[in-house]
């Protein structure tokens, strides 16, 4: 006789009990298909910024700059390198700090040099370039195919002129590797933003720059090859970080790892939350589909079945449901996938790599396992008469009380949701699940209606260096090139549509204060252990851009209290340059280098930073009045091994949450501040910082004018000057003040330039070629605002209308769910439909025995949902700083709907039901 | 005096090309208080004439006249508010609902008609039947003559004129099956009740006052009215 295998009972049971297995294929199939779409997801978002990244900064792990002592050998028999390419800095152009060069093989495959328009060279003659270097040129309307001449200058050689046809736009990368290499002399630091072919002949006279790009052995750090004895004298190895796309002289691992986290993060919370969703879903109906199945369980457990066979049993059709929804929810997981990277084609690539299936198999199959066994476990410990005599109801019915008065088919609703709770849970999770991204949409369309509100400055311009620099503490010297002047200033303010232009410059101006100096001025130290060392770090309310030690070095214990960031006889020295200038400026108290930020306030929103005083724009243009912007600062070691510091504080500072608390005890309105500015040009005798003569005849040889404001405001707290956010303490005055106090003029370092509202296109396109090119003029870097917002509307945009369509996925889901669950009760229930109506219910009436549980679980999903908003306030203040009521609202208007529209199908399904004669429904089959 | 009436009754099954009939052409009238039993053997339609004259199921023909109306051209809801305030019905298998406890499933009709219990009269009808003592159980912990009588409680809460039994003795043993025909006697004898009752155990109709035989869809024997 033919065996009766167990694969073949649940063929048949899935066969003959098609609709009862219905919702329970639904949720296997959603577990499949959402692992699908998370894994991919997951996938393609790190393998998009591994690819961003990499078009930033190559493949590479570790550079190394310009070390000709360091042959490729020793490198290689460190044991740390496996591939090393070379880097020839063969020229600076025209010039300039745009340099040419070319790579070696290796180095060709590893920095992943990749074209916007055209192609990378291909024989001598031909070169590609970075848009940004073509710009610095003047080149701004090159085109590929067209030919240029340079002036070429090798290092240590004579400049040379030679012709190339431009044949391709190279994606920006310099300025990610240059990141850390500004300091080198003479652009010995730099990288090309202009590629030749590799055969391309050098310069005749001079010698390129070699750097080496490598990639590290598994498991090695740049810890490790900066420790080790040989390579120590290596310290212009830097790690590459493809997750942050920058290169750094530290190594950076666990904050590159923790930035791996983040990026994948959201799709980790989202498809686990995805995939609990459905896990309580196939529960919940694993659970519903053998309640129904109890007589069943109970004749089978009486004719001898063993718990372990119904678990098998019923388990098997979980899993040969799991089998076919396999390759469906996977083509279809793929589709998604497929459609985000479309959506967000810089975010995710779409990858449907085979061995992806591994992880989409074993999800899924987890997924089913886990959200079987509980409801599979009930089951068949239940004993076998038991069942029959429905002893779980008696068990739970001893907690019943009898009413007088009730509403018969609510009360009815409610003992059966007492009873079965695990019935509702699964659409009240879905539910919670829509709602809470329905919260993610609102907080985002809150955040984009913000941006956009905000008052932006439509463009920006900075110079790439220092207008005005300082060599000396005292001394502020003038730099060669000049920031835009008020000529440049009067022709931004004539552009068509321009409402008004803010300029910042921030110069260095010397205060004179008292011999005791007042604590607010003194320099905190901070111990921190980092990388096992232990270091003192100093905490001033500069913010450590002027060093105020050097007035306290004598009253000092030297060494101990003078950490290795400056030494005590550095301190010594410059207490001596202040001695000197005390003597050349005729004074006895201390001179302090102070920071004055020179800029328009016109847009300037002070409303909630004004500690005292009041700002009066008269006095401030007179210059009888300056502000002063003295943060309160607080510091304290972070758990990284750094400095963890704020003054941006619109409250009351907690000072027992900080090792250091920085008040404003010195400046007041109405105080008087004697100060002097020296500035010139660096003489070319001057040579040494510790000659008392020549720094007598240097401060006396500088131009120098004094001036004795008073202070009109007192300011706190965070305001932004253009686009830029203060940063330590300083002075604030108008540009006319800076002209009546006669301080120097070397032109603005920043500008920013306001628009009366949003310009057509073409407009756009004409202030963005003319200030692009006032800018170049000043060697400044201009920033479109308008276009950086119009990309990011855009993908605001893309991201609004996937979480829109979520949330209408979800919604459909939610309601499916819950018109399923209910109409497998109303099959279920059709003999006690039958006695209800026989005893005289009504339609409604019997409605009302299904409509409870379903407004009981929006309800409880709106309450799931509203406690995750709740959660994500406390633990993630920075994405939802506000708790918005009205958002709560709206969600539970749409908890609502979702009831409504479930209890218009369900009233569709006992509609049929009731179409029946009470016969009918209580006929036993 | 007649409190109900059915006229021409006829109900048809269809199996394909088949008609089978469930009721022929059945008339008859049912006086007030009277105690009447439907007999015949399996198949002869006494069930189905039973969910007709209650409006529990759709003739295929005829009218069941009750209060000068057919009960069939009633509204949904009208039939319903009529089942639960005029008509009492017990079921062979007492269809109690297995959620609400012995006293709830005798409140049903009561609660489903939005109204306040007369709770002399429930008290009279439970010790009647005895069922005191089950009142706070679910009817999972009761023996089937227990759900039995909670069925009949349940029938007479909204103090019916007519009571219909669908061989509420089927599933009970000869003691209990005993014990509720006695109480429905004494339902019909001390309420008043009119008591429709269909069975196939001659013993049990010989208590009624008339017995209606039922042959093939057809009354084969009208034992006629007598006076109790």
């Amino acid at each position: 006789m033919k065996r009766l295998t167990m694969n073949q009972v649940a063929k048949a049971n899935l066969k003959h009990n098609k609709k009862a297995y219905f919702s329970l294929a639904i949720g296997i199939f959603l577990a499949v298909y959402l692992a699908c779409t998370a894994v991919l997801c997951i996938y393609g978002t790190l393998e998009a910024n591994n690819e961003k990244a990499a078009r930033k900064v190559g493949w590479g792990d570790t550079t190394l700059l310009d070390e000709p002592n360091v042959t490729d050998d020793q490198l290689r028999s460190s044991g740390y390198f496996d591939q090393i390419g070379r880097i020839y800095v063969t020229a600076s152009v025209n010039d300039s700090e745009v340099f040419i060069g070319r790579y070696d093989e290796t180095a060709n495959d590893l920095m992943y040099r990749r074209c916007t328009v055209g192609r990378l060279p291909e024989k001598p003659g031909e070169i590609a370039a970075e848009r940004s270097a073509l710009d610095k040129l003047e080149l701004e309307d090159a085109n590929v195919g067209d030919i240029v001449t340079f002036t070429l200058k090798a290092f240590g050689g004579t400049p040379e002129k030679r012709t190339f046809t431009l044949v391709g736009i190279l994606t920006e990368q310099t300025s990610y590797m240059e990141h850390t290499w500004s300091f080198f002399p003479e652009g010995t630091g730099a990288f090309p933003a202009i590629l030749t072919h590799y055969d391309e002949p050098g310069c005749q006279y001079g010698t390129p720059v070699v750097h080496r790009i490598m990639t590290n052995r598994p498991g090695v750090t740049l810890t490790e090859i900066q420790a080790d004895e040989i390579l120590y004298q290596l310290g212009t190895a830097a790690q590459i970080s493809r997750v942050s796309g920058n290169v750094m002289p530290y190594d950076n691992r666990v904050n590159d790892i923790k930035e791996q986290i983040n990026q994948v993060v959201l799709y980790l919370i989202l498809g686990s939350a995805l995939l609990l969703s459905t896990c309580v879903a196939i529960s919940s109906s694993m659970e519903s589909m053998l309640a129904q199945k109890t007589e069943d369980i109970g004749m089978l457990r009486a004719v001898g079945a063993t718990k372990k066979q119904i678990k098998r049993l019923f388990g098997r059709d979980a899993w040969i449901l799991t089998l076919t929804a396999l390759p469906v929810g996977a083509i279809l997981g793929c589709l998604t996938a497929w459609i985000i990277s479309c959506l967000m084609p810089n975010e995710l690539i779409f990858l449907p790599t085979p061995w992806l299936l591994i992880p989409v198999v074993l999800i899924s199959f987890l997924c089913v396992f886990l959200s079987s066994m509980l409801p599979l476990r009930r089951a068949s410990r239940q004993l076998p008469m038991g069942i029959l005599r429905d002893t779980n109801t008696l068990r739970k019915a001893k907690k019943f009380r009898n009413h007088k008065q009730f509403k018969a088919t609510q009360l009815i609703a409610a003992r059966q949701f007492y009873l079965h709770p695990m019935r509702q849970t699964g659409s009240a999770c879905m539910i919670a699940l829509m709602l809470f991204v329905a919260i993610l949409l609102g907080e985002m369309l809150i955040s984009t209606a913000a941006s956009t509100i905000s008052n932006q400055a439509a463009f920006t311009l900075t110079s790439r260096q220092d207008v005005g620099y300082t060599l000396e503490p005292f001394v502020h010297l003038k730099s060669p090139i000049s920031g835009l002047t008020q000529n440049d200033l009067n022709q931004l303010r004539t552009l068509p549509t321009v409402r008004s232009t803010g300029s910042r410059l921030e110069t260095q101006a010397l205060l004179l204060v008292p011999e005791e100096l007042p604590s607010y001025l003194k320099t905190h130290y901070i111990a921190i252990q980092a990388d096992a060392h232990n270091r003192n770090m100093p905490v001033n309310p500069t913010a450590g851009a002027i060093d105020t030690r050097y007035l306290v070095v004598e009253k000092e214990e030297p060494v101990h209290t003078f950490p290795e960031s400056l030494s005590y006889d550095s301190a010594m020295i410059t207490a001596k340059q202040m001695h000197v200038l005390q003597s050349v400026l005729g004074v006895h108290q201390n001179i302090m280098p102070i920071r004055i930020i020179v800029a328009t306030l016109d847009e300037v929103d002070f409303s909630k930073n004004i500690v005292d005083g009041e700002i009066d724009f008269d006095a401030l243009d007179s210059g009888e009045e300056i502000l002063v912007y003295a943060p309160n600062v607080v510091a304290k070691p972070s758990n990284h091994g750094m400095l963890e510091t704020n003054q941006y504080f619109d409250d009351e500072i907690d000072p027992a949450a900080w090792d250091v608390v920085i008040m404003n005890d010195y400046f007041y309105v109405g105080q008087e501040l004697n100060m002097y500015q020296l500035f010139g040009e660096q003489p070319d005798w001057f040579d040494t910082r510790d000659n008392e003569g020549q720094l007598q005849r240097f401060y006396s040889e500088m131009d120098t004018v004094s001036f004795s404001p008073k202070v009109g405001a007192v300011l706190k707290g965070v305001f932004r000057i253009g686009n830029t956010r203060p940063f330590g303490m300083y002075l604030i005055t108008t540009e006319k003040g800076a002209k009546a106090l006669g301080l120097m003029d070397n032109g603005a370092a920043s500008v920013s330039i306001y628009l009366e509202g949003d310009p057509d296109i073409d407009t756009e396109e004409l202030l963005n070629d003319t200030i692009k090119r006032i800018g170049l003029r000043r060697n400044m870097t201009v920033v479109n605002q308008l276009a950086i917002n119009r990309e990011d509307k855009e993908y605001q945009t893309r991201i609004l209308m996937l979480f829109g369509g979520m949330v209408i996925l979800f919604f459909a889901v939610a309601v499916s769910m819950q018109v399923t669950n209910a109409s497998r009760r109303i099959r279920a229930d059709e003999r006690m439909v039958g006695t209800l109506r026989a005893v005289g219910a009504d339609e409604n009436a019997l409605l009302s025995c299904y409509r409870l549980p379903i407004i009981i679980s929006s309800l409880f999903g709106f309450v799931l949902a509203a406690i995750f908003y709740l959660l994500m306030m406390v633990f993630y203040p920075i994405a939802f700083p506000e708790w918005h009521i009205w958002l709560l609202a709206i969600v539970l208007m749409m908890a609502g709907l979702n009831a409504l529209c479930s209890i218009i199908g369900v009233r569709g399904q006992l509609h049929r039901v009731v179409n029946k004669s009470i016969i009918e429904n209580i006929r036993e089959l | 005096m007649e409190i109900i009436r059915s006229e021409s009754l006829s109900k048809v099954y269809r199996t394909g090309e088949n008609k089978v009939y469930a009721l022929n052409n059945v008339s008859l009238s049912i006086e007030q208080g009277s105690f009447t039993a439907i007999t015949g053997p399996s198949g002869s339609g006494k069930s189905t004439l039973l969910h007709l004259l209650s409006g529990l199921d759709h003739p295929t023909d005829g009218k069941v006249i009750y209060q000068d109306a057919d009960l069939y051209k009633y509204k949904d809801n009208q039939l319903a508010v009529l089942r639960r305030r005029r008509f009492g019905f017990v079921f062979q298998s007492y269809n109690l609902v297995r959620e609400l406890t012995g006293w709830e499933n005798i409140l049903l009709p009561v609660m489903l008609d939005n109204r306040k219990a007369d709770e002399e009269h429930l008290n009279r009808i439970i010790d009647l039947l005895g069922i005191r003592d089950r009142l706070s159980h679910l009817p999972g912990a009761m023996s089937g003559g227990q759900q039995q009588r909670i069925s009949i409680a349940r029938a007479l809460a909204n103090k019916p004129a007519i009571l219909f039994a669908d061989e509420p003795t089927g599933n009970l043993d000869g003691k209990s099956g005993r014990e509720v025909l006695t109480l429905l006697r004494q339902v019909n004898r001390e309420l008043g009740i009119t008591l429709v009752l269909v069975t196939h155990d001659l013993n049990v109709a010989e208590q009624a006052d008339r017995i209606i035989q039922l042959e093939d869809g057809k009354i084969a024997r009208d034992s006629g009215v007598m006076q109790a």
